[in-house]
């Protein structure tokens, strides 16, 4: 059962960003439970989503901050918008 | 003067905080800090429109949203990003009669720990780098900032279905690109 795995991966894929119809859904299944290839490939852009949302994740919970640099640059740009309205 | 101070009080309280949202969404920490900062402007600009439904940083957040979305539209619209000249990449992958050219394999790997190895972030830095550049955008977009596709295919110009394709060929490639470099050997 290796042929049409290119049409099964493009749907595994499409699962991520939109519904799947019911006879896709179906399509996926039945090829899914004869074709190890793809259920690898399924398992590794799962894999791969996971390791997008922890890092999205961890990025937004780490400890990272504006640079002194940066703070000080924007300081003065709000500073000048005050100055300039009184 | 106090509205000075006011000012300074918003970047400081949530200067940090709008970094660390604008980092996770583009990755790029000159980028991000000038998002920041185009937030705090818009947002100190607006303010009379800020009416306290929502907390202050709810407010500049969604701001910050909206200039991020906006700088990427920009972006790929100047440099005129075209997703034509990025070559199909499935006929790599697949053979005529649509049969895995190189066989994927199962990866048992955690995912938290490799995000904790900084071998690994570095590897799949690397990865994406290769990405033609609207796939990458898109890709990030969805996968990395989370946006959903409705916003992704505004912000990068592309209709559903092409943002189908632009997923599902970025996924491909990461996935073959992430395995040969890390999830064990080139071997097939």
């Amino acid at each position: 059962m290796k042929k049409g795995c290119d049409k099964i991966s493009h749907l595994v894929s499409d699962a991520f960003d939109r519904k799947l119809s019911w006879i896709e859904r179906i399509e996926v299944k039945i090829h899914l439970s004869m074709c190890s290839l793809c259920r690898s490939y399924a398992n590794n852009i799962g894999v791969m989503h996971d390791i997008f949302s922890y890092i999205r994740h961890s990025d937004e919970s780490g400890s990272t901050r504006l640079s002194q640099a940066a703070k000080h640059k924007i300081k003065q740009i709000l500073k000048e918008e005050c100055d300039d309205k009184s | 003067m106090t509205e000075v101070m006011n000012a300074d009080a918003w970047l400081n309280e949530h200067g940090d905080y709008l970094y660390r949202f604008a980092l996770s969404k583009v990755h790029d920490d000159e980028l991000a800090a000038d998002m920041v900062q185009e937030a705090l402007l818009a947002g100190w600009r607006g303010k009379s429109r800020f009416k306290g439904d929502s907390t202050l940083r709810t407010w500049l957040v969604s701001i910050l949203k909206h200039k991020i979305i906006d700088h990427i539209r920009k972006d790929i619209r100047q440099r005129k990003i075209s997703d034509a000249l990025e070559n199909d990449p499935s006929s790599q992958f697949f053979s005529e009669s649509g049969e895995w050219q190189t066989n994927p394999r199962t990866w048992h790997d955690n995912p938290e720990q490799c995000c904790d190895d900084l071998k690994f972030r570095l590897v799949l830095k690397e990865c994406l780098s290769r990405l033609p550049e609207k796939q990458r955008r898109v890709f990030e977009l969805r996968e990395l900032a989370d946006e959903d596709t409705e916003t992704v295919c505004k912000a990068c110009d592309v209709t559903s279905t092409n943002l189908h394709v632009l997923m599902y060929r970025a996924r491909l490639s990461l996935q073959a690109c992430l395995q040969k470099h890390w999830f064990g050997g080139a071997s097939t």
